[in-house]
């Protein structure tokens, strides 16, 4: 079948084979009548060269047809006219017959070839549409990157030739076809230039309006490895406002000595590289855009944490301006107390004031992924009670209860950062829980985790918060007086994530709220950069 | 009880802000009260009729500008807004929604005192000088102090009786009706009660006119309500 079609395709490509064709029917034609000839003198049988004329009309186009008719002509003369082997003719008669074979030949093997024409046309067009559907919905839909191989393929196969490449502008590649004209495609010369790296370049032609050209290369020193590139470009619509625009190409390889590229395949190709120039540019919009959004939203964020930040740094700041400008007033003396409010809210204010900008740090470098946890084995319990310990001393008026079990298995974190998180945990109970209420710390291990909790009788976290809780500057109003920073449940958050735990609150059963974080006990990879983890933290949570 | 300055209600979450408020208005001899939550402000708002309120606009349980939607609902009292607020925006949607006068924070404490007693001046609409004091012939009305001195004297004047004679001053010079008084003076619950306006003014009359018999300043517009002459000698 394959040869067959080969066959087919060599009388059509290539017009010597097509002409050798035509004088082998005739050939052929002539053995027939002589055969005839030899059984029966029947006295005219010209006309069986009009099959052979359309038969070659047919099988190898105009050309052929008219070398068939031509052919037959002379071949009837020299053969079966009397004088045999001349050119003369005897009978005057027979000049008739002769005129009449040509005539004939010629007009029906236009005929034919016109007929058999439209109808390979019709095929080619048909054969188009339906491959450029196909290459429309492999470019159009997916990834260019992903289709772009299934297309050279396609190419390749639809057109029978040697092998397709395709380079776009971004610099991807996809090919399909012989080795060596794979390789050699890929790096065939720069489109306008006509030079070929490491190889011969033996013609450059130029086709209509520079879209494209045609070089004649070989590769390897075999004949069968000279091929005819056809080259199209594939330009962006759109020049890039800086530097040279880049270029990309689709190269079919043909073998040398095929007929040029049929119209329909130049259609193909020049549609094909329309379609692929289409698809890149609409990527680039497409990932432009994404990237304009991914850009606008992250300002909006920027702008709205910049706007809280400004307010929440402002406002203990108008305390303690307001504070320290009453004490400097000259019109009004102030009492003992009044003097010592005064200050204590200047300290008050001021340590408030420093542990906010101390987590926006904190925040920042998790978030820019500044921070490296430093994770070594520790005993979790020691942990547990340096953290309490550190909040007793910060809160002399609050109980704090440690409730460690022994036997805890020694845990791999970094015992800054979990003590920092302890405490801001212990910070946020005594915050919204009553001076006479008592604050738990606990740990324990489950399953392959500890965890460690964080236990208030206060009145436990409202239901219309518990969503927000560990976003930053998210502030529940507490029944005591809001001293929070807004930012210690974040950073929390933000730490125990790069530890590979989580941080999860809810309400207890017997009343007040429950904080509690789990640390893996075996930690399967190094726990490393914090920011990537919060990156899919974020990504889980949304 | 109008004895002391004027009333001054300040709404703002934070502690430390409401201590400093307190103080500093108190040293300055004005009644002071706080509030933590909007709800609460409100409450106080209405049951202590204060002559200023001065609000922080980030509350717990309502925004600030809410608050003074509902205030202005019934009330003409100045309202001066403290907050740590940026945006050109938060300020406008503040003024728009009724406040007087909005003060940055962090403000200066001089500063906020003189936006309270410019406050204080304008609720008894224009006056000449610079002090929050109405004078017309033998009377004065110290708005800054809540002090009424007639003939030289100071006249000991209940909350309501001063809120009344507040209000006659604010409109001087103009017809009010019987129901625009009780609305603006004891609140919308109260349009229908006449007889609540007719004894305070009755009382009134007894303390600042020279005459009750034959008032030069609460003059009656029968069939109407009242009117403060503005001009009286």
């Amino acid at each position: 079948m394959h040869v067959d079609g080969s066959l087919w395709l060599l009388l059509r490509r290539s017009r010597l084979a097509g002409c050798m064709w035509a004088l082998l029917l005739v050939a052929g034609v002539s053995g027939v009548i002589a055969g005839v000839r030899l059984h029966a003198p029947v006295a005219d049988l010209a006309a069986l060269y009009v099959v052979a004329v359309l038969a070659a009309a047919v099988t190898a186009g105009r050309v052929p047809a008219v070398v068939a008719a031509v052919a037959s002509f002379l071949a009837f003369d020299l053969l079966f006219t009397r004088p045999y082997f001349a050119l003369s003719v005897a009978s005057p008669g027979e000049w008739v017959t002769l005129t009449f074979l040509l005539i004939t030949g010629l007009v029906t093997g236009q005929l034919a070839a016109l007929i058999e024409e439209r109808t390979v046309t019709a095929r080619e067009n048909e054969r188009n549409a339906t491959v450029q559907y196909r290459i429309g919905r492999l470019v159009g839909n997916a990834n260019v990157a992903d289709a772009l191989g299934t297309v050279a393929g396609l190419l390749r196969d639809t057109m029978d030739a040697a092998g397709v490449s395709i380079t776009l502008p971004s610099g991807l590649e996809a090919h399909a076809g012989v080795p060596a004209a794979t390789t050699y495609l890929a790096h065939a010369g720069s489109f306008g230039r006509g030079r070929v790296l490491g190889s011969d370049v033996a013609e450059v032609e130029r086709f209509r309006p520079r879209r494209w050209i045609r070089l004649r290369v070989s590769v390897g020193v075999r004949a069968e490895d000279a091929y005819d590139l056809y080259r199209v470009r594939i330009s962006a619509p759109q020049t890039q406002p800086h530097g040279e625009q880049a270029e990309g190409w689709l190269t079919v390889a043909l073998p040398r000595g095929s007929a040029a590229l049929s119209s329909a395949d130049q259609r193909l190709l020049l549609a094909t590289a329309g379609e692929l120039a289409e698809a890149v540019e609409r990527e680039r919009l497409r990932s432009e855009a994404t990237e304009i959004e991914v850009l606008r939203r992250t300002d909006e964020l920027k702008t709205a944490l910049l706007n809280t930040v400004s307010h929440d740094l402002r406002t203990p700041l108008a305390a303690i301006v307001g504070s320290a400008e009453s004490l400097l007033q000259e019109d009004v003396h102030w009492g003992d107390t009044e003097r010592r409010e005064f200050l204590e809210s200047i300290a008050d204010e001021g340590r408030r004031l420093d542990r906010m900008v101390r987590h926006l740090l904190d925040l920042s470098r998790i978030e820019a992924g500044g921070v490296q946890i430093q994770a070594e084995w520790h005993d979790p319990g020691t942990v547990l009670t340096d953290a309490a310990e550190r909040a007793r001393s910060l809160h002399p008026a609050r109980t704090v209860r440690v409730d460690v079990p022994s036997g805890l298995p020694p845990v791999r974190l970094d015992a800054i950062a979990i003590g920092e998180v302890i405490t801001n945990l212990i910070e946020n109970a005594f915050r919204h829980t009553p001076d006479d209420t008592t604050v738990t710390v606990a740990a324990s291990t489950r399953a392959d985790v500890i965890e460690f909790r964080v236990e208030d009788d206060g009145p436990g976290i409202p239901d219309d918060v518990a969503e927000h809780l560990f976003d930053p500057f998210h502030r529940t109003r507490s029944l005591r007086d809001q001293r929070g920073t807004g930012l210690g449940l974040a950073v929390a958050h933000l730490l125990v994530n790069a530890h590979g735990g989580t941080l999860t609150a809810h309400n207890r059963t017997e009343g007040g709220a429950c904080f509690a974080f789990t640390i893996p006990l075996t930690p399967a990879h190094e726990p490393t950069n914090a920011a990537d983890r919060t990156g899919a933290t974020a990504e889980a949570r949304s | 009880m109008s004895a002391g300055g004027a009333r001054i209600l300040a709404v703002d979450d934070e502690a430390p802000m409401q201590r400093l408020l307190r103080r500093n208005l108190e040293a300055r001899g004005y009644q002071v009260e706080t509030a933590g939550r909007a709800r609460e402000g409100l409450g106080l708002f209405r049951s202590w009729r204060p002559d200023l309120v001065v609000l922080d606009l980030n509350l717990p349980d309502m925004d600030g500008v809410d608050f003074i939607r509902e205030v202005r609902e019934t009330s003409a009292v100045p309202i001066l807004v403290l907050s740590a607020r940026e945006a050109e925006r938060d300020r406008v949607a503040a003024l728009d929604a009724g406040a007087d006068d909005y003060v940055p924070k962090p403000f200066g404490v001089e500063e906020l005192l003189a936006r309270v007693r410019v406050s204080l001046r304008h609720a008894a609409g224009p006056l000449v000088g610079n002090d929050a004091t109405w004078r017309s012939g033998e009377l004065a009305i110290d708005l800054d102090r809540r002090r009424v001195v007639v003939r030289g004297e100071e006249v000991h004047l209940t909350p309501t009786e001063y809120d009344l004679l507040k209000a006659f001053v604010r409109h001087r010079g103009r017809v009010l009706t019987d129901r625009a008084l009780l609305h603006e003076v004891w609140g919308p619950e109260y349009s229908e009660e006449s007889h609540y306006l007719h004894v305070y003014v009755a009382r009134l009359r007894k303390k600042i006119e020279p005459d009750a018999n034959r008032p030069r300043y609460l003059l009656t517009e029968p069939g109407i309500g009242y009117r403060f002459a503005e001009d009286a000698l």
